[in-house]
């Protein structure tokens, strides 16, 4: 049972109760994790992500507005993270963009903590992984929103700051593009 | 393959259509192989998204991590934007506070002090205005000094100036109930006969004829009418033993004062 809304929290938070916030972060640090993990696929970078996440929230609690759902306004934050890390990390992952084309690539790529669990993952799912690690952040963060969160289009559309009829647009354009990079991979597992 | 029809396929593949155009899309793929392809690739697609979903290693994030990563910025709790919701209350509460300090001071500093009607045997009434502020009052000892001064170009050093032309009586220094104009009687010079017992204040009682009636101030159009319920004040002869001024008292009315005989 709810004791405290989102809203009460971040009041409480704002007013110097940092309990409060703590509340906040437990509640919703697991959808977080879950949005920058598919963000990232890698673990330790995804928890960097929201840690950051959560700091620049508490440093920012002042500019949020009760009227739209915290979950937006963190998720917001979440993208906006992790779009800069991966243009960060495009200057400096040319090698592993190489090593990601090579026959080993599923070693890694997802939990890299067990490689051998790798080995036992579905091809197509693999496949899949790593067609959506070669999109392009903006098109990657609205298909993980969709598709794998499974959140409402007004929900994106506040994320990502546009329309809803622009969120679907993206959306739309997104698997079109997911589906371009999946064919042939599938084609060469095959 | 159509882009547009593309694009339906892979909003019917992901539920983003009605059940009407479900249906009719439905139709059309399955008289189209391409489009069959193309929406069993999507379908497939997600299937696949929604497993990857599952595919989520625990974390290991912890309060305590938050909290360092949060001290170790030096960050406070945020400030409580008091000033953004309320800051423009200052503004309005300034101005009712200055119009407060305005209208109190404008009302002690803008009482004059009490206007003393003083008779002038040269001529008409002069009206005594005293000089604001004034933290003392002090009248000249002596009033025909009072009267010289009068007559010259500068005012003595006395505090107390004489106007040298008359001037009405402004409506604030007349009393609560006391609309008409004080009539002034110098006691020096007029005897008249005044009944104890009707007189508010001090030893007016005189003997003599009285010689002249009080003259109307030339500026003032209007005669000093002695009506029975117009204030009179009596100048004494007399001296006030602290200041040394002369005492005028004020008559509640002229109804027991007799001019003439």
């Amino acid at each position: 049972m709810e004791l405290d809304s989102d809203v009460a929290l971040v009041r409480r938070a704002r007013e110097g109760d940092y309990n409060a916030f703590e509340q906040l972060f437990e509640r919703h640090r697991a959808l977080v994790y879950r949005f920058a993990y598919q963000m990232t696929s890698r673990r330790d970078d995804a928890e960097d992500v929201v840690q950051e996440a959560f700091v620049r929230a508490y440093q920012n609690l002042h500019r949020y507005r009760d009227e739209a759902k915290f979950t937006t306004w963190l998720l917001r934050i979440v993208t906006n993270l992790c779009t800069d890390q991966a243009r960060m990390s495009q200057r400096r992952t040319a090698l592993e963009q190489q090593e990601a084309m090579g026959a080993l690539d599923w070693m890694t790529i997802g939990e890299q903590h067990d490689p051998v669990q790798n080995l036992e993952d579905d091809r197509r799912k693999v496949a899949l992984r790593k067609a959506l690690n070669a999109l392009p952040a903006h098109h990657r963060s609205v298909i993980i929103l969709r598709d794998i969160e499974e959140r409402e289009y007004p929900d994106i559309a506040a994320i990502l700051g546009c329309t809803v009829g622009g969120a679907k647009l993206r959306v739309l354009r997104a698997r079109r593009a997911l589906r371009d990079r999946i064919a042939p991979l599938i084609g060469e597992e095959k | 393959m159509n882009g547009k029809f593309e694009e339906r396929l892979a909003r019917l593949a992901f539920g983003d259509v009605t059940p009407e155009e479900a249906r009719g899309l439905e139709r059309e793929a399955q008289g189209n192989p391409e489009a069959a392809r193309i929406l069993n690739e999507f379908r497939d697609m997600r299937a696949g998204l929604r497993d990857l979903g599952a595919d989520v290693p625990p974390d290991q994030l912890s309060k305590e991590r938050l909290r360092d990563a949060i001290l170790g910025q030096g960050l406070r709790p945020a400030p409580v934007p008091v000033a953004s919701n309320r800051g423009w209350l200052w503004m309005p509460v300034l101005a009712g506070a200055l119009a407060f300090g305005i209208f109190t001071f404008r009302g002690g500093s803008g009482e004059k002090a009490p206007m003393v009607v003083m008779d002038d045997s040269r001529g008409p009434s002069f009206v005594a205005q005293l000089p604001e502020p004034t933290p003392t009052l002090s009248l000249p000892t002596d009033v025909p000094e009072v009267r010289a001064a009068s007559s010259r170009e500068t005012p003595a050093k006395p505090v107390l100036k004489v106007a040298s032309q008359p001037t009405p009586v402004p409506k604030q220094t007349r009393r609560r109930n006391r609309p008409r104009k004080p009539i002034v009687i110098d006691s020096a010079r007029y005897a008249f006969d005044v009944r104890p017992n009707e007189v508010t204040g001090g030893d007016l009682e005189q003997k003599g004829e009285p010689s002249e009636v009080p003259e109307t101030p030339k500026t003032d159009p209007t005669p000093v009418a002695m009506t029975a319920s117009a204030p009179i004040v009596l100048i004494d002869s007399g001296k006030n033993s602290e200041t040394g001024a002369s005492t005028a008292t004020e008559v509640g009315t002229a109804s027991n004062v007799l001019v003439g005989g």
